[in-house]
């Protein structure tokens, strides 16, 4: 290599490197929640044209990040919830100009508390991190029926539904939410369960597809059932 | 032990005893039962609580919802079997920026109102004399429940990271009025009790703490304690031998040092099928300092399984949890209609059997 070559060569390496070190400042800004900061880098990496799924990627690592230490106890559910808003105000920047490059969510969930609970913090936790992986959620709110929980996922496309329960007394409802999805012949659509009362034996006793005992868990399901999909 | 409406109805009739026919039913269909109950169960324990007073009002937004004096409007949720429970559905400090919260002129609830303990002497001497029960005085309510009543669930979560400030002076401002409530009933009635409840400080999910340590220590931490130590204060001067209990759900192993360090002295519900809750554990380590309150399960035994089994558990935690003393047994939860009778007359009959003290290791 003549010196001008090896020039050139060690001064693209430090773009490249200046600009990995743009996006991991985006992701670590969504890790802990610097609204402010994430949407500015996250505009920032676009004007500087770079790919929007990069931009994306390094957005999605912030959360599955946060997914993971929440599910190893190192974070909790406040700085959880501000890395959750952090992500859906970066993802706010992006959005228009992945739409233009044609970039869509890999998958379509559909995310509810079980008919006669109104609890949401955990559904709300889970649909935070299904979106922090690219996944387009369809949030049914609370008390959600059934047919609700059935007829959205087929309206959708959806590969999974989540179902959320914290009482004993509505938890049992749960099974009715499978029946109704497999009743509608929705043969590709998983459901997952999770919420205070549930275990993974009762999961499997109604027949749900996944168990998540907490949010995160609830996203690396939703990764592997991608990732299945994916290689199908 | 607390028993929802139909669970309450349900045990009555499966021991043959008459139609409550004018049950006492309170926001969480928790009722108050009859004494042909509390005999037939071997109750020891029964609750005072403060009067309701009359205040405006605001309308709800939505038909059958009612604004409580807090001004937190309580969405009405039926459960299966014919209970309901009440949840916070609409939030006055909701979507609004920390700055144009006016918690200086925002309309809080009167805790100095006379008629709130209108009665209350007269009840307490009452079934202090006239019955075996202990009593647990139950007050003021809880600080960090009505703090995110008032603020929405996940913005209170928001603001412990963002708006540390006005966090912690949205929590004093609760605490305040819970400090003055307690007050209001041990001036009343405290001579005659056995156990403060400091009200539900709910402080865990259910495989850890809801909060960090740093959150804890800073935020969270200083303004409960100020409470207790208020109460026990006051408590001390009328009723010493009086002890004071916390109701916390979840698992929240770390804090509990914190805890008895701060005052506590009984702690419930006791979920010891939850990580780091075992029940063996908790009593090695921290059974000097403090009585377990509550301890069978509701998430799976009691509901679940079958009668057989709920009295291995409670033969499992009085061994754990009764010698030396310190055990006041009874569900993890209030009973909900999803809980045979059979099963409950288990815990009872099996704690009649194995629960008697002095309880040996």
């Amino acid at each position: 290599l003549t010196r001008a070559a090896t020039h050139q060569v060690s001064h693209l390496l430090k773009v490249v490197r200046e600009l990995s070190m743009d996006l991991n400042a985006l992701t670590s800004s969504i890790e802990i929640g610097d609204r402010v900061t994430a949407a500015a880098l996250a505009r920032d990496a676009l004007d500087e044209g770079r790919p929007a799924d990069q931009v994306l990627d390094a957005m999605m690592a912030a959360m599955n990040n946060v997914g993971g230490r929440f599910q190893r106890g190192e974070i909790y559910v406040p700085e959880m919830l501000i890395a959750a808003r952090a992500m859906k105000e970066a993802t706010a920047i992006v959005e228009p100009t992945l739409a233009g490059a044609g970039i869509r969510p890999v998958a379509t969930a559909v995310i509810g508390t079980v008919k006669g609970d109104l609890h949401d913090i955990g559904k709300n936790l889970v649909g935070m991190l299904w979106r922090g992986a690219n996944i387009e959620v369809v949030d049914l709110g609370t008390n959600v029926t059934p047919e609700l929980f059935a007829a959205a996922a087929r309206e959708h496309g959806a590969l999974a539904v989540g179902v959320s329960a914290l009482l004993t007394t509505t938890m049992v409802g749960m099974r009715d939410v499978v029946v109704a999805v497999r009743d509608a012949g929705l043969d590709k659509t998983a459901v997952v369960v999770g919420g205070a009362p549930v275990t993974a034996e009762f999961a499997s006793e109604i027949g749900a597809d996944g168990y998540a005992p907490d949010a995160g868990a609830a996203a690396d399901w939703i990764r592997h059932l991608v990732a299945g999909q994916l290689a199908d | 032990m607390s028993l929802t409406i139909d669970a309450y109805a349900g045990l009555r009739s499966y021991l043959g005893l008459p139609v409550d026919p004018a049950p006492q039913v309170d926001r969480f269909a928790e009722v108050r039962p009859r004494f042909d109950l509390i005999e037939r169960l071997g109750i020891d324990l029964t609750y005072l609580r403060l009067r309701g007073v009359p205040f405006e009002a605001p309308r709800p937004s939505t038909p059958g919802n009612y604004v409580d004096e807090w001004g937190l409007e309580q969405g009405r949720i039926e459960l299966p079997g014919g209970s309901h429970l009440t949840e916070v559905v609409r939030s006055p400090f909701a979507d609004r920026s920390v700055q144009d919260i006016d918690l200086e002129h925002y309309p809080w609830p009167d805790p100095d109102d006379p008629r709130r303990v209108a009665g209350l002497e007269e009840e307490a001497r009452g079934l202090f004399d006239d019955t075996e029960l202990a009593l647990m005085g139950r007050f003021g309510g809880p600080i960090l429940e009505t703090a995110f009543g008032l603020r929405g669930y996940q913005q209170w979560m928001m603001d412990l990271v963002d708006e540390p400030e006005f966090a912690v002076a949205l929590l004093n401002r609760v605490a305040d009025i819970m400090i003055r409530l307690d007050a209001a009933g041990i001036r009343a009635a405290g001579r005659y009790l056995s156990i403060l409840r400091v009200s539900g400080e709910d402080l865990g999910m259910q495989v850890r703490p809801l909060y960090s340590p740093s959150i804890w220590r800073d935020i969270i931490r200083p303004v409960l304690s100020r409470r207790w130590r208020a109460a026990k204060v006051l408590l001390r001067e009328v009723a010493p031998h009086a002890k004071i209990l916390l109701h916390s759900d979840g698992s929240f192993r770390s804090f509990i040092p914190d805890l008895i360090e701060d005052g506590i002295e009984v702690l419930d519900p006791m979920q010891v099928h939850l990580p780091d809750m075992d029940a063996a554990a908790l009593k090695r380590d921290f059974g000097s300092a403090l009585t377990f309150h509550g301890a069978i399960d509701a998430q799976d035994i009691l509901p679940f399984r079958n009668a057989t089994a709920v009295a291995r558990e409670t033969e499992r935690c009085i061994a754990a949890l009764a010698p030396g003393g310190g055990l006041i047994l009874g569900p993890a939860h209030n009973v909900q209609p999803d809980v045979p009778p059979e099963n409950l007359m288990a815990m009872v009959e099996t704690l009649h059997r194995a629960g008697r003290y002095a309880v040996r290791a």
